[in-house]
């Protein structure tokens, strides 16, 4: 109790030199949060992006053949024979290109081509969420198990032409088919600038297998796709021995050429750079309040060390003139330390976001409890340091020499 | 028969220089003051008068020698339990004030008060409130209403006068004043020394007043002369201007 009052007369005594050293320490815990956030984000947008572009890390692909005679069964028995993989927590998908001429339910005339909007769709069995960081934006991803009406995801520029969740349109898989009623059931953030659509290979494949089979990219007696598969952990190797047994499962060649596409590493190694800058800066940013809390308590040590001598003079002891000092520079810590978490609390929380583009991969960053930690540690640190000095010199002097110089 | 609140016996301090011979400044300084005594002392400027107040009020350490506060030996104490025994018993007035600058009026004759294990409860005193026992000696020493100002809107006569309640606050023993007067003009400095005497004499204080001038001194009911170290009775000759008093140690 004695204690605080002596901190609140401490304090009372020197608002001036307290809110300085509080302002340095706050400016120095913010400064790192948001150097150290700023760093997060960039690295998330620029991982996000490779991920969401070319798939998450460790995801390989291969082209397959699939026969053509039942190209439903084929797709299933490589998805069957994939089965392990989102059990262990990847993923694969299987893609196709196909044609993407659309139009309005209203405008079709038997026989006639639909002379709607032209969207590049791709037919996805599979998970494709899983291998590339695709982000829904509105809607979901469509389900597989549901054969009619046939569904499709679009990304944003393609929700632009064809609209939102819910949108009716007439698709014409091929320019000679028939057009199939295909609504819109989800929006996905998916890096493209063009428009694009994703239409459930397997349905189609199970409702029109003619149209899959002139759509894919194959010949009369089989139909191309690309298989990806992701695991986080697994090595290339493993997943190359997949590929293989599903595509053997369908009735196709073994895979010739298997290759790791992700680019999450060859990206972190250019990010590493980056990061170590950031770092830097926040080293220096620190280094900066620190120099600042300690210049103000170096600034005013003749003063001080007169002050304390008086109160030493008065009946204060020498622990208890080192404690005043140092319990009250850890309240200022304390007090500022505990705003200045909160202020980078909430600003991470409400203006990191807003650095991420609504269309990007990129998951706002999580609060750095590390680096606010390590601020606040050298920060409290210098505080009572600025405090100790002083203290300490005053502690060591001849009370009656010192009072009358 | 009046109680002692202060004795020195045989105290001795010398100060060491570089490349010079030891200064021995005091050589054997013998005192004893009784509670409500009144003690000049004089002395040429350097004759260690300053060094002697600090000796006695625990403020730096003596070569040999006695010192005794309240019936406790204390010059071989250690520093903690000289500042508590400081704390308790002594109070001191400079010439300089030594009032800190950014604490207003009542809190700096608070200050001691936060010090020192027993300021809730001084023995068998009244409970002892900061704010209030503060409130009350600013207006013994005439400053009722200046609680709030801070030393540098205060004249120097008044900053004194912060300082004699401060040393009063705790209720000590024994006040020791370094030439109180020293920073002020003729008139205030009598001014500031009657509130001086009226206010050790209505706390029952005993007071040391360590001046130059013979005005200050022969206010005092005692005065001694410290000359080469040693202190003696003021020769009748000088005393002459002298309110008189008892002169015995």
């Amino acid at each position: 109790m004695r204690l605080l009052r002596h901190v609140g007369s401490e304090l009372a005594a020197h608002p001036g030199r307290s809110a300085l050293s509080g302002l340095s320490l706050f400016i120095g815990v913010v400064a790192i949060v948001a150097i150290f956030t700023i760093g997060l984000v960039t690295f998330e947008v620029f991982v996000a992006g490779v991920e969401q572009q070319s798939g998450r890390r460790i995801t390989i692909s291969t082209h397959v053949d699939v026969p053509s005679r039942d190209p439903a069964a084929a797709i299933a028995a490589m998805n069957q024979a994939l089965t392990p993989l989102p059990t262990a927590g990847g993923g694969f998908a299987v893609l196709t290109d196909a044609h993407g001429r659309f139009g309005r339910p209203t405008e079709f005339r038997d026989g006639s081509p639909l002379t709607g909007p032209n969207v590049a769709v791709t037919l996805v069995s599979g998970d494709l969420g899983t291998v590339r960081r695709l982000p829904v934006l509105a809607g979901g991803w469509f389900d597989e198990s549901v054969d009619y009406p046939l569904q499709m995801v679009v990304n944003m520029p393609a929700a632009q032409i064809l609209g939102g969740p819910g949108s009716v349109w007439l698709w014409q898989p091929t320019p000679n088919s028939r057009p199939l009623q295909i609504i819109v059931c989800g929006v996905i953030a998916d890096g493209s600038a063009d428009a694009h659509a994703y239409v459930p290979l397997l349905n189609l494949a199970r409702l029109h297998p003619y149209a899959v089979i002139d759509a894919g990219d194959g010949t009369d007696s089989s139909l191309g796709v690309e298989l990806l598969l992701h695991h986080p952990t697994a090595t290339t190797a493993a997943l190359r021995e997949l590929a293989v047994a599903a595509a053997v499962a369908a009735g196709a060649q073994a895979p010739d050429a298997v290759e790791r596409i992700d680019q999450v590493d060859h990206y972190r190694d250019q990010l590493r750079a980056q990061q170590t800058a950031f770092l830097i800066v926040a080293v220096i940013a620190l280094t900066i309040a620190a120099l600042g809390i300690l210049n103000i308590g170096l600034a005013s040590v003749s003063e001080r060390a007169r002050e304390l001598v008086i109160r030493r003079a008065m009946g204060a002891t020498r622990t208890q003139i080192v404690l005043q000092l140092l319990v009250a520079a850890a309240a200022i810590g304390a007090i500022t330390a505990g705003l200045a978490v909160v202020v980078a609390v909430v600003g991470v929380q409400v203006w990191a976001p807003t650095l991420i583009s609504p269309q990007s991969a990129a998951t706002p960053p999580s609060f750095p409890w590390a680096a606010a930690g390590w601020g606040l540690l050298a920060s409290v640190t210098t505080t009572l340091l600025g405090a100790a000095i002083p203290a300490a010199l005053a502690a060591r002097l001849d009370i009656a020499t010192a009072l009358r110089d | 028969m009046t109680e002692v609140v202060l004795t020195a016996r045989a105290l001795r301090r010398s100060v060491r220089l570089p490349g010079a011979e030891p200064l021995h400044i005091l050589r054997g300084v013998d005192l004893e003051v009784a509670a409500g005594d009144s003690v000049a002392i004089e002395g040429r400027s350097g004759s260690g008068k300053t060094t002697l107040l600090a000796a006695l009020g625990l403020l730096t350490t003596i070569d040999s020698g006695e010192i005794w506060v309240k019936g406790r030996r204390a010059d071989h104490l250690s520093d903690a339990a000289r500042a508590r025994l400081r704390n308790d018993h002594i109070g001191f007035v400079f010439q300089s004030y030594s009032l800190i600058r950014q604490l207003s009026a009542q809190s700096n004759v608070a200050l001691p008060l936060y010090y020192g294990r027993s300021w809730r409860r001084d023995g068998g005193q009244p409970r002892l409130r900061p704010a209030q026992r503060a409130r009350e000696l600013l207006k013994l020493v005439g400053l009722e209403g200046r609680e709030r100002s801070r030393p540098r809107h205060l004249s120097g006569g008044e900053q004194q006068r912060v300082a004699i309640a401060r040393a009063l606050v705790r209720r000590p023993s024994v006040i020791l004043a370094d030439e109180p007067t020293g920073a002020l003009d003729v008139a205030t400095a009598s001014s500031v020394m009657q509130v001086l005497l009226d206010a050790t004499r209505e706390e029952g204080v005993a007071l040391i007043v360590v001046t130059h001038d013979p005005a200050i001194a022969k206010r005092m009911g005692r005065r001694l002369l410290l000359h080469e170290g040693v202190l003696h009775d003021m020769p009748a000759a000088t005393r002459t201007t002298s309110a008189g008093g008892p002169s015995a140690t």
